[in-house]
């Protein structure tokens, strides 16, 4: 019973990450990042994500027209560099916004919730 | 094996389930990645780290917006008509007269769920092109109790003329035929004519025609009648197949052949209905209370 707790908790609280891992991403990418450097600044501050996860997102989401990328060789093997496009600030201040007032209102009713 | 083949083999197992157009991309930087995460680990290394990285088939989903051929959405709508369609598969039993061999009646089903997948992977293809096609749209909502006179009448005449031509082949067929049919043709075998196999569907069907008219004088319908009306299709349709695969009905060859066709095509709509209307009963959402509904208070 407490392992299936525990696995329930871990999967709600995976699905959690992933509505914000966008906004995650949009906020480390006002400068060029590639996927490993930005799985380790994402991780050197707290968010952990995994590869399987994080490198798909980058192509999705400059499929979706947030992000733009292109291949550079900067000290090292050529690599695929992402950084926001004019789109993508837009969505970012939008979603930013949006997450903070979430994030009041959650905090809130936490907050009251009785336990 | 190197390392290195460890995440070549990894990178174009992903790629491979890629649309052609982002491959070779998507091949050079996820190998790219993997390397830099590797970072000069060993076979076990490189191993462990495309575990966790993921199934090739699920990273390659996760690269692009996958799509269903059935939309997950409509899998339950699928799977019911697939079967739906699969019980007007005509049986495969050679004592009836509408018969098949079984490969063709495996023919048959593989054409059918054929069809269908490709039914449903166009409506899902309409759907992602055009998604306001199959947009929801409110309907009043049926009321399933209440008893409609349009399709009760029909129905209560309808047994009433099956018992007759049932009860009275020769009369009823003769009028039918404008007399081109002789009465005498249409005499019931002995054997038919026994307690044993006749008046069982002599007897459920006026017993279903009282029902029915119950139902309509009284307006509605209870659980307790629907589910009676559900028992007297089912027992009214077997007692019909059984006509249809065991025994002569009249002596004369056509005559009994015509017959058992017709038992069987009516067998098949007494059972369909019956399944179809315990399917209805079984899903029924109850109806909420008139507090719960004002606007149809």
């Amino acid at each position: 019973m407490q392992k299936e707790h525990s696995v329930l908790s871990g999967k709600l609280e995976q699905e959690l990450r992933r509505g914000v891992l966008i906004l995650a991403v949009l906020s480390q990418l006002d400068g060029p990042q590639y996927g490993y450097s930005l799985r380790q600044l994402l991780a050197a501050q707290g968010l952990a994500i995994e590869e399987g996860t994080l490198y798909p997102l980058l192509r999705r989401m400059e499929e979706q027209g947030l992000l733009s990328s292109e291949w550079k060789i900067e000290d090292g093997p050529p690599r695929r560099y992402y950084v926001r496009n004019k789109l993508g600030n837009e969505v970012y201040r939008n979603l930013a916004a949006g997450w903070r007032a979430l994030v009041g209102t959650i905090d809130k009713l936490t907050k009251e919730a009785k336990r | 094996m190197k390392p290195a083949d460890v995440i070549e083999s990894y990178v174009r197992a992903v790629a491979a389930q890629l649309p052609v157009k982002q491959r070779a991309d998507v091949a050079a930087e996820l190998r790219a990645l993997l390397v830099e995460e590797l970072a000069g680990g060993n076979e076990k290394a490189a191993l462990a780290l495309v575990r966790r990285f993921g199934q090739p088939s699920e990273v390659a989903a996760r690269y692009h917006t996958p799509y269903a051929v059935v939309d997950s959405a409509d899998t339950r709508s699928f799977v019911l008509i697939a079967f739906a369609g699969a019980l007007l598969i005509p049986t495969t039993n050679q004592r009836l007269p509408f018969s098949i061999n079984p490969a063709t009646a495996q023919v048959w089903l593989l054409a059918w769920l054929g069809a269908l997948v490709i039914l449903f992977a166009l409506k899902s293809w309409f759907a992602r092109r055009w998604p306001n096609a199959f947009r929801w749209r409110p309907s009043v909502p049926r009321d399933y109790d209440r008893v409609r006179l349009i399709e009760q009448v029909p129905l209560i005449g309808l047994l009433m003329f099956y018992e007759a031509a049932y009860l009275l082949p020769g009369p009823v067929i003769g009028i039918l035929s404008g007399g081109r049919v002789s009465s005498e043709l249409l005499t019931y075998t002995a054997d038919f004519a026994s307690p044993l196999r006749m008046p069982w569907f002599a007897l459920f069907v006026p017993t279903l025609v009282g029902l029915e008219a119950m139902a309509t004088f009284l307006g509605r319908w209870s659980r307790l009648t629907r589910t009676i009306e559900i028992m007297l299709f089912l027992l009214a349709g077997t007692q019909l197949a059984w006509h249809a695969s065991y025994g002569d009905i009249f002596a004369n060859v056509q005559a009994d052949r015509g017959a058992r066709m017709a038992c069987q095509l009516l067998a098949a709509a007494f059972e369909l209905t019956a399944v179809y209307k315990a399917y209805v009963e079984w899903g029924r959402i109850p109806s909420p209370g008139k507090n719960l509904n004002p606007a149809r208070a």
